[in-house]
C-alpha cells in the first residue's frame, strides 16, 4: 500500500519538522529517513522536497548551512528554529486530533 | 568517472535553463544526486544506471521548476498586489488617453508622450515605496531568507530600471515639447528640477542594486526616500510654488501627511528584524 500524493503532500511540513528535532539533517538524509520510518511506502520525489525545505526556510521556520561533511563533500544542513518548533506543535496537535477522531469513528465501527 | 562527470554537467546545464532555480539551488541538487548515485553503485548498479535513477527521483527540469515558482517574488503578495496595480494603472491611462480626439498636431502628440512616460516612471517609483513600506511592516516581525531576498532584489531593480528609463524618456519628450511651444529646452523650473533630481535618484539606486554596494534592506528602505523624492516632484511645485499645470491637487496638507508616513517607515526600517514580535514575547 502506498499513501496518496495529497496526503503524502499534507504530511511532508510535520514529517521534515519532526526529522529536524532529531538534530540539523540535509536533503538526502531527510528523504532516506522518511522511506525508513515508512519502511519505504511514503516515496518522495526527490525533487521536490527542496521547494518544500526553502519554503520553510522563507517562513523563518528551519535556516540552512553549507558544511563539508567528513567526506569531503559539501552539503546544505537545515536546522529548526522556534517558529519551526511553534509551527510543529500546532501540526502535532492537529494530526493528533484526526488521528484520534478517525480511530473513534473506525472502532465504532 | 568521467563520463558521470559528464553526464551531471550536461543535466546542470538542463536544469539551470528552467527558471526559477538558482545556482545554489542547483548545487545543492547536484549534491544529492551524487548521493544518490554513489548510494547505487555501491549496491551494485552500474554507473550510468544509477545517474539516470537518480535524474529520474530528482524529477523532470520543469516539475522541480514549477514547485519553485511558487516561491519567487511574486509569491511574496505585496509584490503581486503592487504589480497587479501597476498594470492596471497603465491600462487605465493608455485607455483614457486613446480615446482623446487626434488633433495631429506635433505638440500634442509629444505632451501626451510626455505625461504618459513621466507618469508611469513617478508612478513606478512610488510603487517601490509601497513596497518598502510592506517590506519594512513585515521585517518588524520576522526577517526574509536569503532565499526570498534575492527574488525581492529583483522585484527592487525592475522597478527602479521602469522608473527610471520612463522618467528620462518623458523628460526628453517634455523638453522637445518645450521648444516647441515655449521656444527653450529647459528653463530649470521646479518640475524640471523635480524631474532631474527623480531621474538621478533612480540611476543612483540602481547603480547601488548592481554593485551590490547596499543590501537588500537597503534597497527596500532607500526606496522611501524615493518615493519622497517623486512626491516633491510631481506635487510639490504646484501645491509649494503655485505651479498652474500638471496635476491639480490643492492641500498641501496630504502631501505632508504623505512625507510623513514615508519618513515614518523609512525608519521604522532602520529597526533589527523581527523587533516587534521580541517585545511582544
Amino acid at each position: 500500500m502506498k499513501l496518496q500524493k495529497e496526503l503524502v503532500a499534507a504530511s511532508s511540513v510535520p514529517l521534515i519538522l519532526s526529522i529536524l528535532t532529531e538534530g540539523d539533517s540535509y536533503g538526502y538524509a531527510i528523504i532516506q529517513r522518511v522511506k525508513e520510518l515508512s519502511g519505504g511506502k511514503i516515496e518522495w520525489t526527490d525533487g521536490m522536497l527542496y521547494p518544500v525545505l526553502h519554503w520553510l526556510e522563507d517562513q523563518d521556520m528551519v535556516c540552512s548551512r553549507w558544511q563539508e561533511a567528513d567526506t569531503g563533500r559539501k552539503r546544505k544542513y537545515y536546522s529548526l528554529k522556534s517558529e519551526g518548533r511553534k509551527a510543529l506543535e500546532q501540526q502535532q496537535e492537529q494530526w493528533t486530533l484526526v488521528n484520534s477522531i478517525l480511530n473513534q469513528l473506525w472502532n465504532h465501527a | 568517472m568521467r563520463d558521470l562527470e559528464q553526464s551531471i554537467a550536461e543535466w546542470r546545464r538542463a536544469m539551470s535553463a528552467a527558471p526559477h532555480i538558482g545556482p545554489d539551488t542547483l548545487d545543492e541538487l547536484e549534491t544529492h544526486l551524487r548521493e544518490t548515485v554513489e548510494r547505487l553503485v555501491r549496491s551494485g548498479v552500474s554507473e550510468a544506471d544509477a545517474f539516470q535513477r537518480g535524474v529520474t527521483q530528482l524529477g523532470p527540469p520543469e516539475k522541480v521548476a514549477s514547485e519553485f515558482r511558487k516561491l519567487s517574488a511574486l509569491g511574496w503578495w505585496p509584490a503581486r498586489i503592487v504589480t497587479a496595480i501597476g498594470l492596471a494603472f497603465v491600462l487605465i491611462l493608455v485607455l483614457t488617453f486613446s480615446f482623446r480626439p487626434p488633433t495631429g498636431r506635433q505638440e500634442y502628440a509629444l505632451l501626451v508622450a510626455h505625461i504618459l512616460a513621466v507618469t508611469f516612471g513617478y508612478s513606478a517609483t512610488l510603487l517601490l515605496g509601497v513596497l518598502g513600506a510592506c517590506f519594512v511592516v513585515q521585517r518588524c516581525y520576522s526577517d526574509f531568507s536569503p532565499r526570498r531576498l534575492q527574488a525581492l532584489s529583483h522585484v527592487t531593480r525592475n522597478f527602479a530600471w521602469v522608473g527610471a528609463v520612463l522618467i528620462v524618456l518623458g523628460t526628453v519628450l517634455g523638453m522637445l515639447w518645450s521648444h516647441l511651444v515655449w521656444g527653450r529646452y529647459w528653463g530649470w523650473e521646479a518640475k524640471e528640477i523635480g524631474a532631474l533630481g527623480t531621474a538621478l535618484w533612480l540611476l543612483g539606486y540602481f547603480a547601488a542594486h548592481r554593485s551590490k554596494l547596499i543590501t537588500v534592506r537597503g534597497l527596500f528602505v532607500g526606496s522611501l526616500v524615493g518615493s519622497n523624492i517623486v512626491l516633491l516632484a510631481w506635487f510639490g511645485p504646484n501645491l509649494f510654488l503655485g505651479h498652474t499645470y500638471g496635476i491639480s491637487v490643492r492641500s498641501s496638507w496630504l502631501l505632508v501627511v504623505a512625507l510623513t508616513i514615508n519618513l515614518a517607515f523609512f525608519l521604522v526600517g532602520l529597526a533589527p528584524a523581527g523587533w516587534l514580535r521580541l517585545r511582544r514575547a
